[in-house]
């Protein structure tokens, strides 16, 4: 009975995006109206690794030098982050871009876009563009945002998301999410409630003059914002043509702290902005899928200990045997696979996802990239499931600023 | 909301519903397309049944070859878990599942009548449990339980041990009946070895004990 009801819902949810991808207005590119002028700010706290590499890579991106801004606020690192910034900046300097480097004491991401935006608010500019200390722009990435960004009903433009690396299994399972998760803001584009500024996003200036600085007291600041812009009635698109590569967690334990981080974030934002979830059903949707994941996944967790415990205590009494186990042990019947419409409406979800899949990607890959699909499914339901769990015993027990 | 989104949504709660229904019908017309090959292995097997009372009424010596009746347990055996199945998939108070199992089950009780004859002609060689479960949400939990025990004792001791499993509460049927009435079943689980009524849950090592008794006297 809990199965077909999951079942059902995860039909549902592939039905309700796939119909809203084909369905919808799709939006034609208009030409570039404007060119706009942006102010990038990157916060870094002990980037010294990477720092250099992102600030080397605006030498391919295909916008007019005057028109940019480049900003890293180092923020309290305790590295070399500021030196190796310096030194790509020397290199940026020379080509004729604007690069400036400030330091200021720790004080978390949100802190230090807030720090940078003080000191050149009154300057020129039209946008704000946010940038992760390890993240690369696409060289389209400008123009594409002054296209989306020229319409006068967008305050904000968001790029899509993708692993810069695709080598371990978990980061080729993580492009698969990330693309979901493109495919998905995409869709919330579509009814214009797309609800987060993730890194690589530009805000207005007039829209940060309306609304105000970054919260420097929430974990997912870029979350917080992008639900601030949905309150006033603000809209926020997506720049499909352009991308940021960023890199990925490669561990097990990396990938489970920073979700426990976004999850935080997530059921607090949730919390503090609910009528902005209520008001939409698209958004409303992104809410009900936080907690159909993890409801979902305790029930199953809940159902199978209970057959754990009652299996255990009969192997105890049979003293393990486990050639009882092998004697048993024999392919199911024809009747037993197709007898049983549980295992029909599994089959029925799994070919509807990959239909989805295949039309949210827009061209054929190969069958072994639909594995990775398949293993994100199973992933979704096991790693990110336990980074609920995890984060909401966090809030439960009330922690407080545990991420430092 | 505009128009165009009220569509959507329609169309998707539409589109999923078929699917699943989709889903569902296709399980249980697979479960209702089997049950014609259920019921031409009861046939089957009445004819072996049929076959070993007019061995017994003949007093043939045949009836004290234990691969005929083996045999027969095998087959038998392989209905009861398709039958399983059919109840999964169509529910255990499904009309036709319920028919099939009363014949499935009088075959059942049929068998243990003539292997209780066996045991008396041939020299007592098995130990027979009559097993009274129930699928009714009262005593379902605990049946199932006690029917993965006796599927270990089978295991276990072998052929030498036969397991009946009669269906007591959801089967209208006057031999049924009167095969409770005999031995005062009233609750479920309730197992009869041998003649010896044991009420309740029995554990494996409460079933070992028995079992090894009674292989003893034999």
């Amino acid at each position: 009975m809990i199965m077909f009801v999951i079942l059902y819902f995860l039909l549902f949810v592939s039905s309700y995006s796939l119909f809203s991808y084909l369905l919808l207005d799709k939006k034609i590119s208009k030409k570039v109206s404007r060119l706009l002028k942006f102010l990038v700010v990157i916060p870094a706290y002990n980037e010294e690794k990477v720092i250099k590499r992102t600030l080397l890579s605006f030498l391919f991106i295909r916008y007019p030098k005057n028109m940019l801004h480049i900003v890293v606020v180092d923020d309290g690192s305790t590295d070399k982050t500021c030196v190796k910034a310096e030194e790509a900046a020397k290199v940026l300097r020379k080509k004729g871009y604007r690069v400036d480097i400030l330091r200021k004491s720790n004080g978390g991401k949100a802190s230090a876009i807030n720090y940078a935006l003080k000191k050149f608010f009154d300057e020129d500019f039209d946008c704000l563009t946010i940038l992760d200390a390890d993240s690369i722009l696409s060289p389209n990435y400008f123009i594409e945002a002054s296209k989306v960004l020229s319409g006068n009903d967008v305050w904000a433009a968001i790029p899509r998301v993708f692993p810069a690396r695709r080598r371990s299994l978990l980061e080729k399972i993580q492009f698969v999410e990330y693309e979901t998760t493109a495919f998905a803001r995409k869709i919330l584009a579509h009814y214009g409630k797309v609800n987060v500024c993730p890194v690589g996003s530009s805000i207005k200036k007039e829209v940060i003059k309306k609304l105000g600085f970054f919260r420097e007291d929430d974990i997912t600041e870029d979350l917080e914002y992008g639900l601030r812009i949905l309150k006033h009635g603000g809209k926020i698109d997506i720049i499909w043509k352009a991308a940021v590569l960023t890199y990925v967690p490669t561990t097990f334990k990396g990938l489970i702290k920073q979700r426990v981080r976004w999850y935080y974030g997530f059921v607090e934002n949730s919390m503090r902005y609910l009528k902005v979830f209520l008001a939409s059903f698209p958004i409303f949707l992104t809410l009900v899928l936080f907690w159909y994941n993890i409801s979902a996944l305790i029930l199953i967790a809940y159902l199978n200990l209970i057959q754990f415990i009652r299996e255990f205590s009969f192997q105890k009494s049979i003293g393990f045997d486990i050639g009882y186990y092998i004697s048993r042990m024999s392919l199911p019947t024809f009747l037993e696979v197709f007898g049983d419409p549980l295992y029909w409406l599994i089959a029925l979800t799994l070919m509807f996802f990959y239909v989805t899949y295949r039309i949210s990607r827009g061209r054929a890959k190969s069958i072994k990239e639909y594995l990775y699909a398949y293993l994100y499914v199973a992933y979704c339901w096991m790693i990110l499931a336990v980074a609920q769990i995890i984060a909401l015993t966090k809030i439960i027990k009330g922690e407080k600023k545990w991420w430092r | 909301m505009v128009e165009v989104e009220k569509k959507v949504l329609a169309m998707s709660l539409i589109f999923s519903t078929l699917m699943f229904v989709i889903g569902v019908l296709l399980g249980r017309s697979v479960a209702e397309a089997s049950m014609s090959d259920i019921f031409r292995s009861l046939e089957d097997i009445k004819i072996s049944m049929l076959t070993l009372d007019t061995l017994f009424e003949m007093q043939s010596s045949f009836l004290c070859d234990e691969n005929i009746t083996n045999d027969l347990d095998v087959e038998i055996h392989k209905v009861g878990k398709d039958l399983e199945v059919l109840e999964k998939s169509l529910g255990y108070k499904n009309d036709k599942v319920l028919r099939l199992k009363e014949y499935y089950n009088l075959l059942l009780l049929r068998h243990y009548l003539l292997m209780m004859k066996a045991n008396e002609v041939c020299g007592q060689k098995y130990v027979l449990i009559l097993y009274f479960y129930s699928n009714d949400k009262k005593y379902v939990d605990a049946c199932k339980e006690q029917g993965k025990y006796l599927d270990y004792i089978v295991y276990k001791y072998g052929k030498r041990v036969k397991v009946f499993a009669i269906e007591g509460e959801l089967i209208n049927n006057t031999a049924i009946r009167a095969m409770k009435e005999r031995y005062g079943v009233r609750t479920y689980p309730t197992i009869i070895i041998n003649g010896k009524k044991y009420e309740g849950l029995l554990t494996v090592k409460e079933l070992e004990k028995i079992v090894s008794k009674e292989l003893q006297q034999t």
